[in-house]
Order: C-alpha cells, then sequence, then structure tokens
C-alpha cells in the first residue's frame, strides 16, 4: 500500500512539473491563419490604426493565439490576446514574453498586454465603432484609457 | 501505530477484529472519488458560467469576477440547504460537494438553522462559525506558509 502511495505521489509531481516546465510560445515562419485579423482602416489620420495593425500581424505569427484585438492612441497601444485553451497552464510566462516583444516592437507608445477575455470583448466593441468612423479621437482616447484602467483592477 | 494497539489487547478482542475486518463491508473508495470528482466538477462548471456572465453583462475582468461569482454561488447553496436539497448533494457527492466554496457556504446556513432556537444572539450569533471558523483559521495558515515558501524561493532565486 505504502508502496502504492509513493509511485502515486510521484507520478502527480511528475504531471504538475511537467505543466511549469514547457517552455513559452515559439514563433513560427507561417501566419496563423485560423485567426481572425481585420484590419481597422480609417480615413481620418487622427485615429489610424497603424501600430495596431501592425501588432496583430506580429502576433499572428504565433499558432497557440486564437483570437487578438488591438487598438492604439497616438501615445498608447492596447493589446489582448486569448491562448490556446491548454496552453493557458503557462499563461503567465506567456503574457510576460509577449508583453516584452511588443515593448520592443513598439518604443514610441506606452504598450499594454493583457489576456483578459473582458478586454478582448471591449476592444471588439471598440473596432467596430473605429471601423465605422462613428467615435472621435477624444472619445478613442477616453475609452482606451478606461479599458486600460479595468486592466488593471485588482481584487 | 494501529498494530502497537492490537497487541496489548487480549486474544479474543483480537480474535474478533480480524472476524470484525473480514465480514465489515468495504468502503467503495474509487466510486466516492469518482462521484465527488463528477459532482464537484459539476458545481465548478456552474461557477464558470456565472464567472463568465459576470464578464460579458456586467463591468468585471477575470481578475474581478471571482468576488461575485463566489457571492452568487454562496447565495445558491443557502437556498439549497434552507429546502433541504444541499443535504441530499452531500450525501452523495461527499468531498465533492464540500470542498468547493458552497460547502463552506452549507457549513455556515446550516449550523445558522440548526441554532436558531437557542435565541439569535447566544444561538446563531455565537455558533454560526462553529465549523466555518477551523476553515478560516487553517486556510489563512495555510496560506501563510505558502506565502512563506514562495517567498524564500523568490529570495533564493529558485523561481
Amino acid at each position: 500500500m505504502t508502496i502504492k502511495k509513493w509511485l502515486f505521489l510521484i507520478g502527480l509531481l511528475c504531471i504538475l512539473s511537467s505543466c511549469g516546465n514547457e517552455s513559452a510560445l515559439e514563433p513560427s515562419n507561417k501566419a496563423n491563419e485560423k485567426l481572425d485579423l481585420t484590419h481597422i482602416s480609417t480615413k481620418n489620420n487622427d485615429t489610424s490604426q497603424h501600430p495596431a495593425n501592425q501588432a496583430k500581424d506580429a502576433l499572428s505569427k504565433y499558432k497557440e493565439i486564437t483570437e487578438v484585438k488591438a487598438v492604439n492612441t497616438t501615445k498608447q497601444l492596447i493589446i489582448a490576446v486569448q491562448v490556446e485553451q491548454n496552453k493557458r497552464f503557462n499563461l503567465t510566462s506567456i503574457r510576460k514574453q509577449l508583453q516584452k516583444e511588443m515593448k520592443k516592437k513598439f518604443p514610441d507608445h506606452k504598450v499594454e498586454l493583457t489576456t483578459d477575455k473582458k478586454i478582448v470583448i471591449e476592444l471588439k466593441k471598440l473596432e467596430e465603432k473605429l471601423q465605422s468612423e462613428s467615435i472621435s479621437k477624444k472619445k478613442v482616447e477616453k475609452r482606451v484609457k478606461e479599458i486600460i484602467k479595468l486592466s488593471k483592477e485588482q481584487t | 501505530m494501529a498494530d502497537k494497539k492490537k497487541k496489548n489487547l487480549p486474544p479474543e478482542a483480537q480474535n474478533y477484529q480480524a472476524f470484525q475486518e473480514e465480514r465489515e463491508v468495504k468502503r467503495p473508495v474509487l466510486l466516492n472519488c469518482i462521484k465527488a470528482f463528477l459532482v464537484g466538477g459539476f458545481i465548478c462548471f456552474i461557477g464558470q458560467l456565472i464567472s463568465t456572465f459576470y464578464i460579458y453583462y456586467f463591468h468585471f475582468t477575470e481578475q474581478t469576477a471571482g468576488n461575485p461569482t463566489t457571492a452568487t454561488l454562496i447565495f445558491i447553496t443557502m437556498l439549497l440547504t434552507g429546502f433541504g436539497i444541499y443535504d441530499r448533494i452531500g450525501q452523495f457527492a461527499g468531498a465533492g460537494s464540500a470542498v468547493p466554496v458552497t460547502g463552506f457556504g452549507n457549513a455556515v446556513i446550516s449550523s445558522a438553522i440548526e441554532y436558531k432556537t437557542e435565541g439569535f444572539i447566544l444561538g446563531v450569533g455565537s455558533n454560526m462559525l462553529k465549523l466555518a471558523g477551523p476553515v478560516i483559521v487553517y486556510g489563512v495558515f495555510s496560506a501563510f506558509l505558502v506565502a512563506l515558501v514562495k517567498t524564500l524561493l523568490i529570495k533564493w532565486g529558485v523561481i
């Protein structure tokens, strides 16, 4: 009985430790085709979403990312990603890795990267508004500020 | 330890114990585990649904949706305990219904109901956390220990 118990414990430890040691995401050469990469094109130059579109392209080389939404103002860039379910064990390290990469890629912007579902939903709504040109620059800035504040909220 | 105790018993008692052990109905440990796993998992599934509901329809993020979800689950448990349904779930699932936060809610509410006859101050008030008190004490204590280990590991640069 005790041997069985020990074997069980060792097996459990193996399973748990194998979850932790896996390295974070590896970029692949091909772009992820399943990903919905709607590039937002605005005629108005004030609300240009060029950096956000660039960020989406850069993130599309990770095949573990299932959804990516991004919006930028002149100073800030907020990106929200969704990661494949079984990769969520390493969510923290994935977030850190992507955050670092994006910060390096956009030194002119204050970059925020989050994996929160709520932020994905909020950014989706904002992207739709930007696409239909029904929102002014000031309002976008205000909204982005609100979303960043929401993403930093702690319990 | 059990063997040591047995040696001090008179031979008749030892015989009886052997006789009794042979005939005792064995606990269905594996079946109990499966039941607990399924019911506990189902409770967590409901919790996930509530959490997703709060994320979609209210101003909560994945981080902050935990608090209202817990409150809602405890509220549902309160109703189920009051109507006597949670007792049956507990009898069927065992630890599966005791380990999630609903078990904690059940422990508080059932003792509140039980001691109502002794009055609201000395009955309900003083006995409500009789069973839930240890949960809080040892919860905080084990959280302290884990935090201590983590702090040390980070200090030593292991993680």
